[in-house]
C-alpha cells in the first residue's frame, strides 16, 4: 500500500466547503487546513496510480479544486 | 519502537502536508514522536529545471523516500515524479559494471579494460587526425563539476571544442534571445516575480505538466488576486490553459506576428514607457543597432491585430485584450516560456520579440514584472549554460571566438597562450553530422540519450553506428536507446550517488549532496572523466580528487565575471537551500534582481538610474525588430498535417528513469498520436487504432487518441516513448544563430495501419 501526504489547493475562500465534501472519502484522512485555501491530507492506496487517479478524480469531481499535491509518499511493504 | 511502519508513514506524511500548508505544528516534533531511523540528505530532485528542493531518506544504505523541502522554493512541494525518485535508484536496468562491444555484442569489462580502449582509440584518433577528430556530448542534466572537468580537459588538454550537450536542443534561443537584447545570459528575476505579477503571460509553454510546481504557484498568485490575468499562448489546450483567463489557440508558427502585434496595440494606445526607451534602450535589426524608436513604430504598422489575427487564425480583438492586460501602467508583468519559442527556426527572434514587450513598456527589474525563461533540466543554469561547455563558449560569460577570453582561461587552467583553438567547435547537429561524414571518428556521451532525443533521429543513429565511428556511452542505465549504439558504455553513478552543484531555471545553484555509494562498479562521471584525462596524457589538468576540489577552481574561473559566485563556498551552498548568482563575496546574500540599482552588486549605488543594462555597450538593451517568419516546413498537399511534439507530467524526456518508476511505467508511457475529432473523423480513425505518420524524414506507428486538446490540422505526440520515437519524424533544421533545431513544427501524412 502507497501512504501519502497531500496538500489540495482549493479557491481562495473554498476550503472549508471542500473539506465538507471530502470528509469520509475512502482512503483520504483530512488533517489540517490553512482556514482559506488549502488542505493538508492523509491518502491511503494500493499503489501511485490510485493516488494519480484520486488527484485527477478530485480536479474533475470538484470545480472548487485547483490542485492536488503530493509532498510525501512511502510504501507500506516492507520489502 | 512500538510503531508500525504504516502508522510511521501515516504520521511522516501528515507532517509533510500539514507543514507544507503552513501549520505551526512542527515535522520534527511528530517525527519525534515515532522516533524513526531514517537518515535525510538535502538534494535537488534529479528531473526538471524547476529545481525542488528535497530531503533523501535513506534507510540500511538505501534511497527508501524522499520529502520536499520547506525552507526551499517549493516550499515542500514536489510533484510526483519527484516524489517517486527512490524508484529509479535499484532499478533492474541499471548498468553495474562497464560494457565493451565484441563481435556485435556487449561483454563485461573491467574498468581498465574498457577505460584502456576508450583512451587508445581517442589517442589514435587525435594522433592520426587531430584533437578535432574526437567530441564530447554532455547534458544539462550533468552536475557543474563534472560539466567543468569535461570541458576543461576538451578544450585545454586535448584542444578540440567539440564540446556540445543536450541544452542546445532546449535552451540555446532562449540564451541567444537574452544575449543578445541584454548582452547577457539567464533570466533577470526569479520565481519571487510569480508572487507579485498583475498578469502572466504563459507562451510556448505547459507549465502544468513541464514545470507543476511553477505552475502551482502561478494558481497561488492567481487564487490571492482576484485581479490576475493569466494569458495562454499555445496552439493546443493543455492543463496549462485551464486556468487562462485568455487562451490564444494560434496557428502553429504565427506566434511571431502575434507578439508583435501586441507591441502595435500597446505603442498605439501610449501604454509605452518613453523616459525608460529614452534611457536605456537602442533598436536594432538583422545584427546591428542602428534603428530608431520611429523606425520600429513604422515597422510595427504592419501588424495591425485585425491583419494578424487572420493569419494566425485567432480573434484580433483576443490580441488587443492580451496586450492591453500587458500594458496596462501600473500593472506587472511577468512573461513565461519554454520549448514552443526555443524549439523553432525563428526561436531567437521569438525570444527577442518577447523581451521587446517587457522593453517598451519598462516592465522590467520590478517584482512582478520579468521576461523569464523556464527552459532547463536540473542544472538549468549551471553547467553547460554558465560553465560554458558549448561549441562557442568558455566559462561564465567568455566565448571561445574572445582571444581575451581563452587567454583568461588559459592563465586560470595554468596551460599555455594559445592552448585553447580560436575557433569555435561543432555545434550538436553539425557535431553528429561530422560523426555521419566520418570527419569525426570519437565521441564520448554522457548524461544524455542523443539515439532517442535527437531530431530527425534514425539519421544520427546510423551514424553512431557508422563503420569507424567509436562512440562511448557514460550511462546510469543500459540498454538505452543511444547505449545500445556504442562501443563502450560506461557505468555512471546516478543522483543520489554522488555529490556536486545543479543550478536551476531562476540562477539559484544548490548542493545535492551523497546519500548513498554508487551501485555496483559505478562510478560519478567526474571521476571517470579524470580517469580518461590521466590515460591521455592530462592527468595535470584534472587532479581532482573530489567534486569539492573543482568547485574551488570554479570560484576561481567565474571571479570578476559578470556571473561572479566566488562568494558561493561549499560551506555556504551546504547551509543553505540555494543561492543566486551574483555573490560576489561571502558575506553577499545573493541577488534576486540582476541588472537592478540596490540590488545586484554589479550596478554602481550611484548610477542615475533603477537598472543598468551593463552587459551592453552603453547600458543600454536592444529591442530588435523581427519580423513574422514561418516554420521551416509547413504541411503542403502531401504532408497535410502539422506535427508537433512534447512533453507529458509523468515522464522526463526520453524516460530512462521514469520507465523505471511502476506508477509512472503504467501512466501514459506509450506515445499516442493526439488527432482533433474533425480530423479524425475525416480521417476514417478512432481512438485506440493504428496510424503510421510519415514526414520527409522518417515514419512510425503510433495508436490513435482522439481529442479536442489539438487544433484541427495539428497532430501531437509526446517525446517519451523508447519503442515509438517521435524523433523519426521531426526536423533537423536549426535556427541561424542558437543552432537549435525546429522540433516543434514539420509536416507530416498519415496513414491507417
Amino acid at each position: 500500500m502507497i501512504v501519502a501526504g497531500v496538500v489540495i489547493e482549493t479557491c481562495e475562500g473554498a476550503a472549508s466547503r471542500v473539506a465538507a465534501r471530502l470528509a469520509g472519502r475512502p482512503g483520504l484522512t483530512l488533517q489540517a487546513g490553512d482556514g482559506s485555501r488549502r488542505l493538508a491530507a492523509v491518502w491511503v492506496g494500493p499503489d501511485g496510480q490510485s493516488l494519480e487517479r484520486m488527484g485527477e478524480a478530485l480536479l474533475q469531481d470538484d470545480q472548487e479544486v485547483l490542485g492536488v499535491f503530493p509532498t510525501f509518499v512511502g510504501d507500506d511493504s516492507e520489502s | 519502537m512500538g510503531v508500525s511502519r504504516r502508522r510511521f508513514l501515516e504520521i511522516t506524511a501528515a507532517a509533510s502536508a500539514v507543514g507544507a500548508i503552513g501549520s505551526t505544528r512542527s515535522l520534527e516534533a511528530m517525527a519525534a514522536q515515532v522516533g524513526g531511523s531514517t537518515k535525510w540528505v538535502k538534494s535537488v530532485c534529479r528531473y526538471c529545471g524547476t529545481g525542488c528542493g528535497l530531503y533523501i531518506g535513506v534507510e540500511n544504505g538505501k534511497v527508501a523516500s524522499v520529502k520536499g523541502d520547506r525552507d526551499n522554493h517549493n516550499v515542500g512541494l514536489l510533484c510526483l515524479k519527484g516524489f517517486l525518485l527512490p524508484q529509479i535508484m535499484g532499478a533492474p536496468d541499471r548498468l553495474q559494471h562497464p560494457l565493451i562491444r565484441r563481435d556485435g555484442k556487449f561483454v563485461r569489462a573491467t574498468w581498465d579494460e574498457a577505460m584502456t580502449l576508450v583512451a587508445g582509440r581517442f589517442r589514435e584518433a587525435i594522433d592520426k587526425f587531430g584533437p578535432d577528430a574526437v567530441g564530447f556530448y554532455g547534458s544539462g542534466q550533468g552536475l557543474t563539476e563534472e560539466t567543468y572537468v569535461a570541458n576543461k580537459l576538451f578544450k585545454a588538454g586535448i584542444r578540440t571544442n567539440n564540446v556540445e550537450g543536450n541544452p542546445r536542443l532546449c535552451m540555446a534561443s532562449a540564451v541567444a534571445g537574452y544575449v543578445q537584447t541584454f548582452g547577457m545570459d539567464e533570466p533577470m528575476g526569479t520565481y519571487e516575480d510569480i508572487d507579485h505579477a498583475d498578469v502572466i503571460l504563459l507562451i510556448g509553454s505547459n507549465a502544468a505538466e513541464a514545470h507543476p510546481i511553477i505552475f502551482q504557484r502561478v494558481v497561488r498568485r492567481r487564487e490571492n488576486n482576484r485581479n490576475v490575468k493569466i494569458v495562454v499562448m499555445d496552439p493546443r489546450v493543455t492543463p496549462t490553459t485551464r486556468i487562462a483567463d485568455l487562451h490564444l489557440a494560434f496557428k502553429p508558427g504565427t506566434d511571431l506576428a502575434i507578439l508583435n502585434a501586441m507591441a502595435h496595440v500597446i505603442v498605439k494606445e501610449g501604454m509605452v514607457d518613453e523616459d525608460f526607451i529614452k534611457t536605456h534602450l537602442v533598436f536594432g535589426q538583422g545584427t546591428e543597432t542602428d534603428k530608431s524608436w520611429d523606425d520600429y513604430k513604422a515597422f510595427l504598422a504592419e501588424y495591425a491585430p485585425e491583419r494578424v489575427a487572420k493569419e494566425a487564425e485567432v480573434k484580433a480583438e483576443d490580441i488587443v485584450t492580451v496586450a492591453r492586460w500587458f500594458g496596462e501602467k501600473g500593472r506587472k508583468a511577468t512573461s513565461m516560456w519554454c520549448m514552443g519559442l526555443n524549439q523553432r527556426t525563428k526561436g531567437v527572434w521569438a525570444n527577442n520579440l518577447v523581451h521587446n514587450l517587457h522593453l517598451v513598456t519598462g516592465k522590467i527589474g520590478i517584482p512582478g514584472s520579468t521576461p523569464f525563461s523556464l527552459t532547463g533540466q536540473p542544472n538549468a543554469c549551471g553547467g553547460v549554460r554558465d560553465g560554458g561547455a558549448l561549441s562557442h563558449l568558455l566559462p561564465y560569460g567568455r566565448v571561445i571566438a574572445n582571444e581575451q577570453h581563452r587567454a583568461q582561461m588559459e592563465a586560470i587552467w595554468k596551460v599555455p597562450a594559445g592552448t585553447i583553438q580560436p575557433k569555435p567547435g561543432l555545434p550538436t547537429i553539425d557535431l553528429f553530422r561530422s560523426l555521419e561524414e566520418g570527419k569525426l571518428k570519437c565521441l564520448y556521451v554522457m548524461t544524455t540519450n542523443p539515439g532517442q532525443s535527437l531530431p530527425n533521429v534514425n539519421r544520427y543513429r546510423a551514424a553512431m553506428r557508422r563503420e569507424g565511428a567509436f562512440v562511448v556511452v557514460a550511462e546510469a542505465y543500459h540498454p538505452t536507446r543511444t547505449s545500445e549504439l556504442a562501443d563502450v558504455v560506461l557505468p555512471a553513478a546516478l543522483w543520489a550517488e554522488k555529490e556536486g552543484v545543479y543550478g536551476c531555471a531562476e540562477r539559484r545553484y544548490q548542493l545535492l549532496e551523497q546519500a548513498i555509494p554508487p551501485l555496483g562498479e559505478a562510478k560519478p562521471d567526474m571521476e571517470i572523466l579524470c580517469d580518461l584525462g590521466r590515460r591521455l596524457g592530462h592527468g595535470a589538468l584534472v587532479p581532482f580528487k573530489t567534486p569539492n576540489d573543482v568547485w574551488d577552481e570554479i570560484l576561481v574561473a567565474c571571479k570578476g565575471t559578470r556571473y561572479d559566485f566566488s562568494g558561493m563556498t561549499r560551506e555556504r551552498l551546504r547551509q543553505t537551500h540555494g543561492l543566486f548568482w551574483p555573490m560576489p563575496t561571502v558575506g553577499h546574500p545573493g541577488t534576486q534582481l540582476r541588472f537592478v540599482k540596490g540590488d545586484d552588486p554589479l550596478v554602481p549605488a550611484d548610477h542615475p538610474y533603477r537598472i543598468k543594462f551593463y552587459a551592453r555597450p552603453n547600458d543600454r538593451a536592444v529591442v530588435w525588430l523581427r519580423p513574422q517568419q514561418q516554420a521551416e516546413e509547413l504541411p503542403d498537399a502531401e504532408y497535410p498535417f502539422f506535427y508537433t511534439t512534447g512533453r507529458d507530467i509523468e515522464h522526463w524526456h526520453t524516460a530512462t528513469m521514469t520507465r523505471n518508476v511502476k506508477e509512472l511505467r503504467h501512466a501514459n508511457l506509450e506515445s499516442m498520436a493526439q488527432f482533433h475529432p474533425k480530423d479524425a473523423a475525416k480521417l476514417g480513425i478512432k481512438q485506440g487504432d493504428s496510424v503510421k505518420l510519415t514526414s520527409r524524414r522518417g515514419e512510425e506507428t503510433f495508436r490513435v487518441k482522439v481529442t479536442d486538446n489539438s487544433r484541427e490540422g495539428l497532430i501531437y505526440v509526446h517525446m517519451h516513448d523508447p519503442d515509438r520515437m517521435c524523433n523519426r519524424l521531426t526536423n533537423d533544421v536549426v535556427d541561424p544563430v542558437s543552432r537549435q533545431p525546429e522540433f516543434k513544427i514539420c509536416a507530416v501524412k498519415v496513414a491507417k495501419v
